[in-house]
């Protein structure tokens, strides 16, 4: 048996040996003596595994694919539909087409999936931002999520504060909040190295969470309810969701446009730069904690555009949405899609968002299971393709041999 | 005020364990561990487990307590150990953000592993275990110390005596030194690198499991979402005494023990988690290489 | 004359190991000034202490007549100095273009609604700007790999990739730290030209080499570091017959 096979085996088999006993085990309590015992159980063990289920066969399947991948050869009509997928997205016909279909799917999409159309798109405008920061200027942010309920509490706020406040109305002024919030929190942490920049974020967000929970005017736990006229509102025969559902893509395409100049213009490259290396950005020019500062900034605009659109969108914001558990999700999302790359935190978004989703359908027990997944993921990305589903594959073009 | 000394320092004995950890895998690999915190956590399971498995084998009894411990911390320091291989080893030369983005991922899987196979809620300590250390009482002044605090006192300096031992007095403690220095030189004189990192991981999370292991007893009450605030006041404590160094993680763990507790005291528990955050922030920004820590200047 | 940069007295302590102890050295324009020495001397230090990246304890760094020391690296770039990197240090995930484009990031006007609406001006200042990008690759000789990321090239065409990016940003006085390590005779015959065409664009160069024939055959003055004091100074032939310089590098081969 060659070595790298028997080390695969050995390690799975130290991975069963120390997770056995939580998993195949439980505690009896004899609460009079108040001691414990230790009581085989399989079938605890077994739904445990059930759960992993979709896990280990895209694993299966991943692993399956890549040694065919080596024996077979591509047969020749899979190669030419590749190459027509590569001409198409050359085609200038592409978009205006694939929005015309976006935005007829307002009716013909029914409630359940327009909602769950909306709620992608929401997040898509927070793996955009997330990845401003994280993904083209390489600054790990871990409390994303606490900007993201600033722009939810700030709309919240604001509409209590102005009866009848229409969405639109505040919604520059909440991106410009999110901004300046921004600004000010990576005032004194973006000299700060990358871990500690992470650990600092994650306080913030914490500790935003902690203080909506204590305040009078947020509510506490419960969060703040807003009026019917402050959430997206039905129009020219469209529904409350439909409508929603066409403010939520018309915010995408727009935030995809703007990012996607900012991206490929010096702003986007001195981003990367810094990424690539601070220290020789900064010796060629590039005022680095400026442009670190501007893609903070920007990145909890867009957080927070994303926050008020969700109140709007479901008519609430509570302390939850600053947990961590938010943060991680659209960090996977990031992650997953690949970072910088602006098509491919839209896939991440839509993967990430829609698989658990239509599996819960499937599966109930899997909402459990979703952060495992994904920090699962998270895991195995790293190790395996960094660059992500869709990496940025900027201009890469494999030197010619014997050039 | 003795009273106010036993109970931080025992705290703060705990937070300086697991800070060790964080310290030592920073020195060697140059990164912030995220999944020490729950390697604490697994501890403190991995211990009611292992009561349980030697009390259905052999009875309760108090032997099964310290069986259960050493079970328990070499646990941990399987997890800790299996955290490297499959997590970090094959990241060390790529850029910062993977081994970062795979430590957090590693944190959320063990944590909503425990979640999922244990409980989702909140487990008891078996009191017949710890009641006997917990109701032997000492009596100074008029404070009430129990012989839990003292065992952990007791136990945490001799553990870290012996790690002053292993680092600065025998081989693989150069080696574990060597190579936190510079790397490349360290394997080129013949130190195992891979082996020496193995071990530093193994002997952070010996340390951060038994810490789990006390705390269990000390508290009664285990969750599986434990290992995040530990984390987050361990790694305080780190920075605090100056991340890399060991003697600052020791002493860093301390004043956070200390500080938690005269927060308590005066204005109130459900603020402690706030001092830790605000001492974080501040250490970070006004000197951000803590107090025992030197300046490391970036090799251009 | 006047000087381009002048530095006097530059001294850097790190803890108790004195780096850099009183090295003055100043280039005019068009000129080639090298620093050698044994490994460890301090050179490029002496070059971190120019560039922004440590600050000097003492001495004063005028470019230009300005005082630049302890000014940030990027505002010491756009003031006129650039520099090479002894290990490369390229942005590895960004094209040979996109590299040099970065560099030209400080003279760039950067409109947020010119970005987000390209209007024509725009246009036409990005297409200058392009047409520099690509006109310096070819300066440095690669012409062919614009598109191709930064750290597929081979070796040889990063480190002259890493000087068109240095150039990209219009420096008046351009450090090079080790531009021909690792080169083969015939490379550095190349690298040898690719400075005389520097320094025939004007700008003053600072080199740091262990090639000596490259030394002494492009220098115009050469300054002689030895654990972080300057030993010698003078033109090559003055140096090279230097008895202090000689017992320095005792142990190598003399430079002949």
């Amino acid at each position: 048996m060659n070595r790298g096979l028997r080390n695969t085996l050995l390690g799975c088999l130290g991975l069963f040996a120390i997770t056995a006993p939580f998993i195949w085990f439980r505690l009896d309590y004899n609460t009079t003596a108040q001691t414990v015992e230790l009581i085989p159980a399989l079938s605890k063990g077994v739904k445990f595994f059930q759960g992993l289920l979709p896990v280990f066969i895209a694993l299966a399947a991943c692993f399956a694919w890549q040694r065919l991948q080596k024996k077979i050869s591509i047969p020749a009509a899979a190669q030419r539909s590749g190459q027509w997928l590569a001409r198409q997205q050359q085609n200038p016909l592409l978009l205006p087409a694939a929005g015309l279909l976006l935005f007829s799917a307002t009716f013909w999409l029914d409630a359940k999936n327009l909602n769950y159309a909306v709620t992608v798109g929401i997040f898509m405008l927070q793996a955009l931002g997330l990845n401003i920061t994280t993904g083209m200027t390489g600054l790990l942010v871990l409390g994303y999520a606490g900007f993201y309920a600033f722009g939810g509490y700030a709309f919240a706020i604001a509409q209590i504060l102005i009866p009848g406040l229409p969405w639109w109305a505040a919604l520059p002024f909440v991106f410009l909040a999110g901004g300046i919030l921004g600004w000010l929190v990576g005032l004194p942490c973006l000299r700060l190295r990358g871990d500690y920049l992470a650990i600092v974020t994650l306080g913030f967000a914490e500790s935003f969470r902690e203080l909506m929970r204590n305040l009078e005017i947020t509510g506490g736990d419960k969060g703040i309810s807003l009026a019917a006229s402050s959430k997206f509102q039905g129009m020219l025969g469209l529904n409350g969701l439909q409508s929603s559902y066409v403010f939520t893509l018309l915010a995408v395409i727009l935030s995809v446009f703007f990012i996607y100049r900012i991206y490929h213009s010096a702003i986007g490259r001195a981003w990367i730069a810094i990424r690539e290396d601070e220290i020789a950005a900064s010796s060629m020019g590039v005022p680095v904690v400026r442009m670190k500062l501007l893609a903070f900034a920007l990145s909890a605009a867009f957080a927070a555009l994303a926050g008020q659109f969700t109140a709007c969108h479901v008519g609430f914001i509570d302390p939850a949405s600053s947990a961590f558990e938010q943060s991680v999700i659209v960090l996977a999302m990031v992650i997953l899609g690949g970072m910088g790359s602006i098509p491919g935190v839209l896939l991440g978004s839509t993967l990430l968002y829609l698989i658990p989703t239509l599996l819960r359908d499937q599966f109930p027990s899997i909402s459990d299971y979703r952060l495992l997944i994904f920090g699962i993921i998270m895991v195995v990305m790293m190790l395996y393709r960094p660059q992500g589903l869709w990496g940025s594959k900027r201009h890469q073009l494999e030197l010619k041999a014997g050039s | 005020m003795i009273e106010f000394l036993v109970i931080g320092l025992t705290r703060g004995a705990t937070y300086a364990l697991v800070a060790l950890g964080y310290t030592m895998v920073y020195g060697i690999l140059g990164m912030i561990n995220f999944a020490h915190g729950e390697i604490y956590m697994i501890g403190m399971f991995a211990c009611v487990f292992a009561i349980g498995f030697l009390s259905t084998l052999l009875g309760p009894g108090t032997a099964a307590l310290l069986v259960a411990v050493l079970l328990a911390v070499g646990l941990a320091a399987a997890y800790g150990y299996s955290n490297e291989r499959i997590a970090y080893r094959h990241l060390r030369k790529a850029h910062l953000l993977a081994p970062l983005t795979s430590a957090i991922g590693l944190s959320i899987v063990l944590q909503n592993f425990i979640m999922l196979s244990v409980s989702k809620g909140k487990i008891d300590f078996p009191r017949h275990y710890s009641g006997p250390l917990i109701e032997t009482t000492f009596q100074i002044g008029s404070t009430t110390i129990t012989g839990l605090q003292i065992a952990i006192l007791v136990v945490t300096l001799l553990v870290m005596g012996g790690l002053f031992y292993l680092i600065y007095r025998t081989r693989m403690g150069i080696a574990m030194r060597a190579t936190s220095q510079d790397q490349r030189m360290a394997s080129l004189v013949g130190i195992p690198v891979n082996r020496t990192i193995a071990t530093t991981f193994v002997i952070g999370s010996a340390l951060a499991g038994l810490a789990g292991v006390m705390i269990a007893m000390y508290q009664g009450v285990l969750r599986f979402d434990s290992g995040y605030s530990m984390g987050l006041k361990a790694f305080t404590a780190a920075i605090l005494g100056g991340i890399g160094n060991i003697p600052g993680a020791v002493l860093g763990g301390l004043i956070i023990g200390l500080t938690e507790d005269a927060t308590s005291h005066t204005i109130g528990s459900d603020w402690k988690d706030c001092t830790t955050f605000i001492i974080l922030m501040l250490v970070l920004i006004l000197r951000p290489r803590g107090l025992l820590g030197e300046r490391v200047a970036d090799k251009v | 004359m006047s000087s381009s940069l002048q530095c006097r007295s530059i001294s850097k302590t790190f803890g108790g190991l004195k780096a850099l102890q009183s090295v003055s050295v100043s280039v005019k324009p068009g000129q080639v000034v090298s620093i050698i020495g044994p490994n460890g001397a301090g050179k490029t230090t002496f070059f971190n202490c120019l560039s922004g990246i440590y600050k000097p304890e003492q001495g004063e760094i005028l470019l230009d007549g300005i005082c630049i020391n302890g000014l940030a690296p990027h505002l010491i770039c756009r003031r006129g100095l650039a520099r090479t990197f002894q290990n490369i240090r390229l942005f590895g995930e960004m094209s040979s273009l996109e590299n040099v484009q970065v560099a030209q990031f400080s003279h760039q006007k950067k409109n947020p609604l010119a970005i987000l609406f390209h209007n024509p001006a725009h246009h036409r200042r990005e297409e200058a700007f392009l047409d520099e990008a690509l006109g310096l690759l070819e300066f440095v000789g690669l012409p062919d790999v614009a598109n191709v990321w930064a750290r597929n090239l081979p070796y040889g065409s990063q480190r002259r990739l890493e000087i068109a990016r240095a150039l990209a940003s219009r420096p008046k006085v351009l450090l090079l730290d080790e531009p021909a390590a690792g080169m083969n005779p015939n490379e550095v015959g190349e690298m040898m030209a690719l400075i005389h065409r520097i320094r025939d664009r004007g700008l003053g160069v600072i080199l740091i080499e262990h090639h000596m024939k490259l030394v002494m055959e492009i220098s115009d003055s050469i300054h002689v570091l030895d654990h972080g004091e300057s030993i010698a100074e003078g033109t090559p032939s003055e140096v090279r017959s230097n008895p202090k310089v000689i017992s320095a590098y005792l142990g190598q081969e003399a430079p002949n």
